[in-house]
């Protein structure tokens, strides 16, 4: 995962301002056109993660926060894990 | 062939109830492959309904026993379920579930839904609600198949597994009253990081102390890796976590593999390529440039001979498969130079079940049982290979990882697994296969390991007669099967040849590309009178009336000779298939006015190719004076 990321292990972010509160549903494409570095079909397919893709909010796993419907609160930590053999 | 069998095989227990069910989408997959998804699904009328309902995109509901039940009833329970849950949350403490009453989430749910949603969807929005499925306390935080589970209970369930698994498996040693030696295979990669920390809990915990001692063993692959710095930093990652550990530290170079496994007995080549008799060879072979330039070199080093393999072979999938076949060869070797009796892979179910379709499509259906099973056979040298991890699924590993921070090499990407897309190899394939049901049908993995585990080896498989490249039990009859599927030989050529070295330009497009050296090995050979005719009658399994000048010499001389092995017969037909992206080149023998095929392989499949042809044909040679038993078969085993 490290490596669709320019190497990156950790990154912050300042989503940018929007009346009401950001979902994972915008958060994807947002990081897919801003961070991404490489191969954007590793990391998304359709409106979600690519099958494979774990994603943690706060190290609890997503499926239990609502997956794309998961409102994000101000210093949420959203970890992304891939599960896949040589992505 | 292979194929059909083995989706019998899978079918056939009357217990295999396969409930990998496609979603309504992969219905044309589910008419194309009836008999692999959807089992014999006649005896449940449960199942009936299921697929009747999802046929007409009905809701359907699969409770946390996997059990399934049509929507209506579904609602029904849950229903229940919510007021049983609103009474239990009152009276769990704050930190864990803070809900006092069922929330709307739960009566929504519970009600009648009307956006059709799938069952895992329906499954997960229940589970927000629900504390861990073991302890019925804490707040859950991860969910693995169909259950939540809190951090702790999580990584108990974990190493449970594992330990349920290895208490199931036994070496002979110990059945011997001893107390044998493990070596734990160390990739690097997540799923091996957990089996070593559990290998090594395992080990601390055991009061008896189980085993004698552990290896840990890392095939280093760098001789591979484009970048090198990047691979030289993996290295040095791997060997610090291997330091973390007690166990002995084992490092083993990928490109030793063409090293032979006992230097004293390694032949005189002429060149270490392996000379391979042309019959029956399918045509697609490249020949090229590079190979040409130095196939007479003798000086090369291992790793410019295993970058010159992997960078001329043809298809994704057969550079995994060869990869795959050099490391287990390098483990087994590893294993029994430390003298361990099993070599502990980190095979988890999701890797299983990924392997198992992906060898079906290779046609590598009768060694199924053999790849997947907790334990494989045991080879020649008594050492088998365990799956401790067989019932861990690969999310589960990650986890584990993750949440124990468990130490691991920096990311590395080798440029054998970057490929664009995931069509790149079969394994790729049914990688995206496995894991897109996942997503919506958790228990996929598990399911297809615990079918696949059902299966036996054929009795029609010797273990004895192994593949020389692969290692695994070859069919017997792959060698007339290759016959009546061969598109292409090399007689023609061969024809060509002998006739006029001259009209080597006339040939057809393939073969324009041979390589006439002149070999001066007639003195290797010794005996020139039998020189033109050994590879006819020797090579050839089925000359019946041969001279006994000719086979004693054949048996005599097939383990120094460097002469051409008739290796094709010999391999599975998996092998043979991926025979045709390897890189060959032709060279011609003056000596024999004959056509050799090289291969750029290591010498352990020549090895096994000539001792494989050498029993052969001692088989065949005291076949007379065997006693006629009940049938052939028999008769065979008792050489």
């Amino acid at each position: 995962m490290e490596l669709l990321f320019d190497q990156q292990h950790t990154v912050k972010v300042q989503l940018p301002a929007k009346e009401g509160n950001f979902s994972i549903r915008e958060l994807l494409p947002w990081i897919r056109d801003k961070l991404l570095r490489e191969r954007p079909e590793l990391f998304m397919q359709g409106d979600t993660v690519r099958p494979g893709v774990l994603v943690l909010i706060n190290d609890v796993d997503w499926e239990l926060e609502g997956e794309l419907e998961y409102q994000i609160a101000e210093g949420d930590r959203i970890t992304f894990i891939s599960t896949l053999h040589g992505g | 062939m292979t194929f059909s069998a083995t989706a019998q095989a899978m079918s056939s227990p009357p217990s295999a109830r396969v409930r990998m069910l496609p979603p309504p989408n992969a219905m044309t997959t589910l008419h194309q492959a009836p008999e692999l998804l959807r089992g014999p699904c006649n005896d449940d009328p449960f199942e009936e309904q299921m697929l009747w309902a999802f046929r007409h995109n009905q809701n359907v509901f699969v409770s946390a026993r996997s059990t399934v039940m049509p929507a209506s009833v579904a609602q029904g329970r849950l229903a229940h379920l919510a007021r049983q849950l609103g009474t239990m949350c009152s009276r769990v403490e704050n930190d864990r579930m803070e809900t006092a009453a069922p929330s709307p989430a739960i009566a929504t749910a519970a009600a009648a839904s009307t956006v059709p949603l799938t069952q895992h969807q329906q499954r997960r929005r229940l589970l927000r609600e629900m504390p861990c499925a073991k302890c019925k306390t804490a707040r859950p935080k991860v969910v693995v198949r169909q259950d939540a589970f809190c951090v702790e209970c999580f990584q108990r369930n974990v190493g449970a597994k594992f330990r349920t698994v290895l208490g199931k498996l036994r070496t002979p040693v110990e059945d011997a009253g001893g107390r044998a030696q493990m070596m734990v295979a160390y990739s690097g990669g997540t799923a091996s990081r957990v089996l070593l920390q559990l290998a090594d809990e395992y080990n601390k915990a055991s009061r008896s102390q189980r085993f004698a001692g552990f290896y840990l063993c890392h095939v280093d692959e760098s001789a591979l890796a484009q970048d090198q710095d990047a691979a030289t930093a993996f290295l040095e990652g791997v060997r610090r976590v291997a330091a973390e550990f007690t166990f002995t530290y084992v490092e083993e170079k990928l490109e030793n593999i063409f090293d032979s496994d006992d230097p004293a007995s390694m032949p005189a080549q002429k060149h270490w390529m392996l000379s391979v008799m042309p019959t029956r060879l399918q045509s697609s072979s490249i020949f090229a440039e590079e190979l040409r330039a130095v196939l007479q070199q003798t000086t090369l080093c291992n790793a410019e001979k295993l970058r010159l393999l992997f960078s001329r072979i043809q298809s994704a999938t057969t550079r995994e498969d060869i990869l795959e076949y050099f490391r287990q060869v390098l483990l087994r070797r590893a294993a029994r130079r430390h003298e361990c009796a099993a070599v502990w892979t980190a095979d988890t179910a999701t890797r299983v079940a990924i392997r198992t379709i992906a060898n079906m499509a290779k046609g590598r259906g009768a060694t199924l049982s053999h790849e997947t099973a907790q334990t494989s056979e045991l080879d020649e040298h008594g050492i088998a290979v365990w799956r401790p991890m067989r019932d861990t699924l690969d999310k589960e590993a990650v986890l584990y990882v993750y949440q124990r921070a468990l130490s691991m090499p920096p990311p590395l990407r080798w440029p054998h697994h970057h490929r664009p897309r995931g069509k790149a190899s079969i394994g790729r394939l049914s990688q995206d296969f496995i894991v897109g049901l996942e997503r919506d049908f958790p228990a996929t993995a598990n399911t297809v390991t615990r079918t696949v585990g059902k299966l036996t080896p054929s009795a029609a498989l010797d273990p004895t007669r192994r593949c020389p490249l692969c290692q695994r039990p070859a069919d017997q009859d792959a060698a007339d099967w290759n016959r009546l599927c061969t598109v292409a030989t090399l007689d023609a050529l061969r024809a060509g040849l002998a006739d006029a070295k001259n009209s080597l330009p006339n040939l057809p497009l393939t073969f324009s590309d041979v390589v006439v050296t002149s070999s001066s090995t007639t003195g290797d050979r010794g005996d020139a009178k039998c020189g033109d005719t050994t590879a006819e009658c020797c090579g050839s399994v089925n000359a019946g009336a041969s001279t006994s000048c000719c086979e004693n010499k054949a048996i005599k001389d097939s383990g120094t000779d460097d002469k051409p092995i008739d290796l094709l017969p010999t391999l599975c037909y998996g092998c043979f298939v991926n025979m045709r992206d390897l890189p060959a080149v032709l060279t011609f023998d003056p000596s024999r006015q004959d056509v050799d095929v090289c291969f750029p392989l290591p010498t352990f499949v020549g090895d096994m190719a000539r001792q494989r042809v050498r029993e052969e044909q001692l088989r065949e040679h005291i076949q007379d004076f065997l006693l006629d038993d009940s049938d052939e078969g028999d008769a065979n085993d008792e050489v």
